[in-house]
């Protein structure tokens, strides 16, 4: 009994594909293709030709507009060498962005001063330690002047660096002096 | 060029479904460079499936004349645009279809033309042949063009979504719905036919 609706279906597809194939179709006039490739390879009229044309002009010259618009927003957005904002970014709060700063002076010691530098100890002229606000602990030392690569690295190599910083100064009588911008 | 369209002839059955598409598109790209003979051979290959699907969706000869004529025209001005993989046949019914369908949104209101069975029909054939063109009146232009590209042509349905623009599922799911007004409809046409 299951079977009946099966055969049923069955019949109605076939009794469909048979009425579809039944369904009268028109016999094509006789100029059918003559007229068709007429229509076909019959040249385009110079409007619609030039219009075509301009639009593949515009179309280029749209997409190369964005691409150069995209290509120096890019380059606007990216930091000068040297700059005080390499690596600043609204987008790195607090221990974040005390990261990129640590990242960024161990790859340019000389170049950065910011962010959690600036409340690291640092190295005075006269060999003392001061807080990174130019507030020293020594008292008559007012130095605030800008800050040597040793006393940048010297937080962040620890002691190593701080030795080799004192060596210097005691070999060749240099103090660690402001001479790097 | 007129030994290699002899050649595209004498292809299907003999020389398998793969030959004959690489031999299509061999034709296919001769009537992309305007060869006369290359869309002369299309044409002639696939003029009575396209006005068949055309009167389908218009139901109406002379519009489904002209709507091949456009649909050929716009197909060999675009053949440029042309991908392999869609299959030049779909390709030629997605056109056909669009060209169908704009047809169809100028035209107000649709033409029904409702013939009678012709006499040498027999009672069962002429009993579908009927409520197929009572089936047809009922459904939307789009299923019809989806109807006739499965039962007729045998189009698969992701051919055929491509074809009218819907996704496979909505092609499944009506033409499953036509099927089954079919059947109804035929059911209470043979249930009328043992009756008289």
């Amino acid at each position: 009994m299951s079977e009946l609706p099966d055969v049923l279906e069955a019949e109605t597809l076939v009794a469909l594909r048979e009425g579809l194939r039944r369904m009268p179709v028109p016999e094509p006039s006789p100029d059918f293709d003559a007229r068709v490739l007429r229509g076909a390879l019959r040249p385009a009229p110079w409007p619609v030709r030039a219009i075509a044309a301009a639009r593949a002009v515009a179309v280029s010259g749209a997409c190369a507009a964005v691409l150069t618009g995209f290509a120096l927003h890019w380059f606007a957005a990216l930091p000068q060498p040297g700059s005080a904002d390499l690596g600043r970014s609204a987008s790195f709060p607090g221990s974040q962005r005390a990261s990129v700063d640590l990242d960024l002076l161990l790859t340019n010691p000389t170049g950065v001063r910011s962010g959690l530098l600036g409340s690291l100890p640092e190295r005075d002229q006269g060999g003392g330690v001061s807080r990174g606000n130019g507030a020293s602990d020594r008292p008559g030392n007012t130095s605030s002047g800008p800050t040597s690569p040793q006393s940048l690295v010297g937080p962040m190599r620890g002691h190593r660096a701080l030795r080799v910083a004192d060596a210097r100064s005691t070999a060749f009588g240099v103090q660690s002096a402001p001479h790097i911008a | 060029m007129a030994a290699h369209v002899a050649t595209c002839e004498g292809l299907p059955g003999a020389g398998g479904a793969q030959q004959t598409d690489a031999c299509e598109l061999a034709t296919v790209a001769r009537a992309a460079r305007g060869d006369p003979e290359a869309c002369s051979w299309l044409l002639s290959r696939y003029r009575g499936r396209v006005l068949r699907l055309a009167t389908m969706i218009l139901r109406s000869a002379d519009e489904a004349e002209d709507a091949a004529q456009e649909s050929f025209i716009r197909a060999f001005r675009g053949l440029s645009s042309f991908r392999g993989p869609l299959g030049f046949y779909t390709w030629l019914c997605r056109i056909t279809v669009r060209t169908c369908l704009d047809h169809q949104r100028k035209r107000r209101p649709p033409r029904l033309e409702v013939r009678a069975p012709h006499a040498g029909d027999a009672e069962d054939a002429a009993v579908s042949r009927l409520v197929v063109q009572a089936l047809l009146d009922q459904l939307s232009a789009p299923v019809r063009a989806a109807l006739v590209l499965r039962e007729v042509d045998g189009l698969e349905y992701q051919e055929i979504a491509r074809v009218v623009g819907v996704p496979v599922g909505t092609v499944r799911s009506r033409l499953h719905s036509a099927r089954a007004r079919f059947r109804e409809l035929y059911l209470d046409a043979m249930q009328e036919a043992d009756r008289v």
